[in-house]
């Protein structure tokens, strides 16, 4: 068992920089607005399937993924005007119910304009080589390096430009960025904007690896969110990290019984709740000035 | 509601009436430095406080001098970063709330937490039936004795609800009441448990001339019928009248404890009530 | 109970007498499915409207019902009435137990909590070859008989199911107007005045989670009879799903609410069904690159639409809406009812 090792992390890793990229996105949404995006793993079909759809009318496949990303991050901050923003007095709870029922609409609008039918893309660079003792595909490297590409870009567009600012500072205390002279509303689109993207740009990388479809979303959303959640949910770099090592628990766990893969991230994910069990009684307590 | 002319003995009667082996009897609660941190702030160092068996203790200080958080600690609500706290000759530092309440502790909030959507009635027989086991089996299919016991709790909850004064609003939603009433009536459920102390969080901020003369009444009124009471108030003139003791807090710590007229005297207190702007 | 409560449960009993009459086998079906939802629906209402907890994997109970029932019956010829009974056991012992551990989560966490467990379970049910029989599920459950009679059709069924339903709806208003319901409606209020009243708040979580997951334990076993047939695809996380928007299309602090959210959802979910093909033969003729036959559950499109505007645009529900209209008109609130707003309004 342990020769298949090398295998395990190396494929563990390729899918966990996907979680880590759905991740992201989860996190810039929850940090900034509080909202737990359900509909994360829509914008990854999205990403996909728009992807494959300009590719066949012939564009450059970077064409085409870029168009795809752009045109998902419009629909991320449509869904916030649109879904989010009158409901922004509601509750928490309110909240994750209006997202499921974004998911479930955008999904239905993907049944609509593409069937049922799985859609192949081809691989960005086509063969594979191996890394010490590991079959490592070549669109591993293109996921691993848009990984690093996003996390990199993401970290500069945070901490080095005045909007950036703006949403941590947003994501710190709304209050005090307002008296600042940042828009929190405008913020929170951006933030569904961005997840938005940074969710479209995992579809475009694992659509070769995967046929894409209009339900591939969901169970992506979940092991991103679960990632986001291994990480501490407000923080990106754990949320990377979340994603990593979400996808090699699940290689592991996987090649040790393929069935019950699925199960695994959802166990980790009630032992990382339970462990994460928040602090004394009033900390999340319903009445304010406590 | 200044139609609340109650008597103690009324309210002693009433008291008396669930836990007729026990009856309220006097408690007496201690602190030994109790201290509570947020981070890197102090909310609350080194507390030292004794509250005499059927008197009326109140603590005072400018906003932030840490009343609330003595609250919320004394209740277990939020947990001491060192300390102790006796209660009824027992330590409860670190108890959870129910717990503590159900050793005779109620309480009020300054920013109230009424229950939405419920009535001034239910509001108070909440407060009667909370210590009772959850018993869903009965709730759901509500054998005889079950019905007679609700019967006999709603009878006594309206009972409470004359003795505040809101007899008249039984059926009305809490929060649809006025403010000030909105007040009495979290003392009327907390009163409702029973309790051997019971904790005033700032109950006259944001009441009239004279609500605060009917609060100040029904205040003496609970000391008569022998309940401990305990509150913290922003507001000094307030509980010189009323208070037998007063405990002054200032950044967390206590600058002064004595008698109303000694507190008002003392130099430390002037200063630190005239450094704000009142 | 209220005395409008004791009218509308007579008044209902009513209506399935004559509906169980003249309607035919089709509508009867139709019907059947909104009662069994109706069951699981109105328990979710108790623990989400009512107390707070929005559980996302309620499904799972109703899975739990189905399997239980049906291998007792069909594995050790269990009677289909103790299969029953031991559906609503083994669903409310497996929400005790992960209760236990979950409740301690608050606001989201529990909801996602929830949803992980729900999930968790249809892993097994899938894969769980030997017991479960797989994807594929297995049949040949027994019908239900009293005495000689046994219950064969839609609308024996209908008879069953709606009588079940008329008990679940009374015990559920007794449970809403008891101590025990004042002092749910007031966790949701505010959890931290509750527990300083003296109230052990995480028994009365457990408690009304415990109760909600036999009401899903008990029409998964009238589900496995009815269809004589279990299989994992019913017990999904779209089934919590839709669980929760019948709930919530109700108005999620109503019992009644609960009720016709299940009617509603499931008829237009039918309604859906009939009229999406030819809404989608359009978009094929207008773009022929748009697939004429999508397959699949298309009106799954809809059915987001409206829990999305259900949740931003009246966030009480039916029930909630017909609330606010009555309190309008006599201007003295109905205080058992829940407007939702703070429904969902439960501490984080």
């Amino acid at each position: 068992m342990l020769a298949q090792a090398p295998q395990w992390i190396a494929s563990g890793l390729t899918l966990g920089a996907i979680y880590a990229l759905i991740a992201l996105g989860f996190v810039m949404i929850y940090a900034v607005t509080d909202v737990i995006n359900l509909a994360q793993g829509e914008f990854v079909m999205l990403g996909a399937l728009l992807a494959i759809t300009f590719k066949r009318q012939g564009w450059p496949m970077l064409a085409a993924a870029l168009a795809a990303v752009a045109l998902t991050v419009a629909v991320g901050a449509a869904v916030q005007l649109l879904a989010l923003r009158p409901a922004r007095q509601a509750s928490v709870l309110t909240l994750i119910i209006i997202t499921i029922g974004v998911s479930i609409a955008l999904r239905g609008a993907a049944l609509l304009l593409w069937g049922t039918d799985p859609y192949p893309l081809a691989p960005f660079s086509v063969g594979a080589f191996d890394l010490g003792g590991a079959v490592v595909k070549r669109q591993s490297l293109w996921i691993a390096g848009t990984l690093i590409a996003a996390a990199v870009a993401l970290w500069a567009f945070l901490n080095h430009t005045m909007l950036g600012k703006g949403l941590r500072a947003c994501a710190i205390n709304p209050l005090a960025a307002r008296l600042m002279g940042v828009r929190p509303g405008r913020m929170a689109t951006l933030s569904f904007a961005l997840g938005a993207g940074l969710a479209a740009v995992a579809g475009v990388v694992i659509a070769p690896d995967t046929y894409a479809t209009y339900d591939m979303g969901f169970g992506l959303g979940l092991k991103g969110f679960i990632a986001a959640i291994i990480g501490g949910l407000t923080n990106p770099a754990g949320a990377v990290a979340g994603g990593l090592l979400l996808g090699v628990l699940e290689a592991v766990g996987g090649g040790i019984k393929s069935a019950y893969k699925d199960a695994v991230a959802f166990v980790i994910l009630l032992l990382v709740l339970l462990a994460r069990r928040f602090g004394p009684f009033a900390a999340g307590g319903a009445g304010g000035g406590l | 509601m200044s139609d609340a002319t109650v008597t103690g003995e009324a309210i002693r009667r009433h008291l008396a009436g669930g836990h007729a082996a026990r009856g309220p009897q006097p408690a007496d609660l201690e602190t030994r430095g109790l201290s509570r941190h947020f981070g890197g702030v102090a909310a609350l160092t080194d507390l030292d406080l004794a509250v005499a068996p059927g008197t009326v203790t109140a603590v005072i200080g400018p906003n932030g001098a840490g009343k609330t958080t003595l609250f919320n600690l004394l209740t277990g609500v939020l947990r001491p970063s060192a300390g102790a706290i006796r209660f009824l000759g027992r330590e409860v530092a670190g108890k959870p709330p129910h717990a503590v309440a159900a050793l005779g502790m109620a309480r009020t909030f300054q920013n109230l937490q009424l229950f939405p959507q419920m009535t001034v009635l239910e509001t108070v027989q909440v407060g009667r039936e909370a210590r009772r086991g959850a018993g869903f089996l009965g709730a759901l299919f509500r054998p005889p004795p079950v019905v007679r016991a609700e019967r006999a709790a709603r009878e006594a909850a309206r009972e409470q609800l004359a003795l505040v004064g809101l007899a008249d609003r039984a059926d009305d939603l809490a929060t649809s009441l006025p403010f000030g009433q909105q007040r009495l009536l979290e003392i009327a459920r907390a009163l409702a448990t029973e309790p051997a102390l019971l904790l005033l969080d700032e109950p006259a901020a944001g009441l009239s001339a004279g609500e605060r003369a009917a609060l100040a009444r029904l205040v003496g009124d609970i000391r008569a019928a022998g309940v401990t009471t305990l509150l913290v108030e922003h507001d000094m003139a307030f509980v010189m009248r009323l208070a037998d003791r007063v405990a002054v807090l200032n950044f967390g710590a206590k600058i002064a404890d004595d008698s109303p007229a000694a507190v008002q005297r003392d130099p430390a207190v002037i200063a630190a009530y005239l450094g704000e702007e009142e | 109970m209220r005395r409008v409560d004791r009218l509308g449960l007579a008044a209902l009993a009513v209506v399935v007498v004559v509906l169980g009459w003249t309607l035919g086998g089709s509508q009867l079906s139709l019907l059947n499915f909104v009662g069994l939802f109706a069951i699981s629906a109105i328990g979710l209402s108790l623990l989400a409207g009512y107390a707070g907890q929005v559980s996302l994997g309620h499904a799972a109970f109703y899975g739990i019902g189905a399997y239980t029932s049906a291998l007792l019956t069909t594995r050790l010829g269990l009677s289909p009435w103790l299969g029953l009974a031991a559906a609503i056991v083994a669903s409310a012992a497996i929400a005790a137990a992960v209760g236990l551990p979950l409740l301690q989560l608050r606001g989201h966490y529990l909801s996602i909590g929830t949803l992980g467990f729900g999930v968790i379970v249809t892993v097994i049910l899938n894969e769980w070859t030997g017991v479960t029989g797989g994807p594929s599920g297995f049949g040949g459950v027994p019908d239900f008989a009293l005495g000689a009679y046994g219950f064969r059709n839609d609308r024996d069924y209908f008879f069953l199911i709606w009588a079940f339903l008329l008990a679940v709806i009374a015990l559920a208003l007794n449970l809403v107007n008891s101590r025990v319901g004042r002092i749910l409606r007031a966790l949701r209020g505010s959890e931290v005045a509750v527990a300083t009243l003296g109230v052990p708040v995480w028994r009365y979580k457990l408690g009304v989670f415990v109760v909600s997951a036999a009401y899903a334990g008990l029409a998964g076993g009238l589900y496995a009879h009815y269809l004589r047939f279990v299989n994992p695809a019913a017990f999904t996380l779209r089934v919590s799903v839709e669980l929760l928007t019948m709930a919530a299309v109700g108005g999620l602090a109503s019992v009644w609410g609960a009720l016709v959210g299940a009617a509603a959802v499931q008829l237009l979910i039918s309604q859906i069904r009939d009229q999406l093909p030819r809404l989608q033969e359009g978009l094929h003729r207008l773009i022929p690159a748009i697939p004429e036959r999508p397959g699949g559950e298309q009106e799954l499109i809809a059915f987001g639409l409206l829990l999305m505007l259900i949740m931003i645009y009246l966030p009480g529900g039916i029930a909630g809406g017909v609330n606010t209209l009555l309190r309008r008109r006599a201007a003295r609130p109905d205080p058992t009812i829940g407007a939702a707003g703070s429904a969902a309004a439960s501490p984080e």
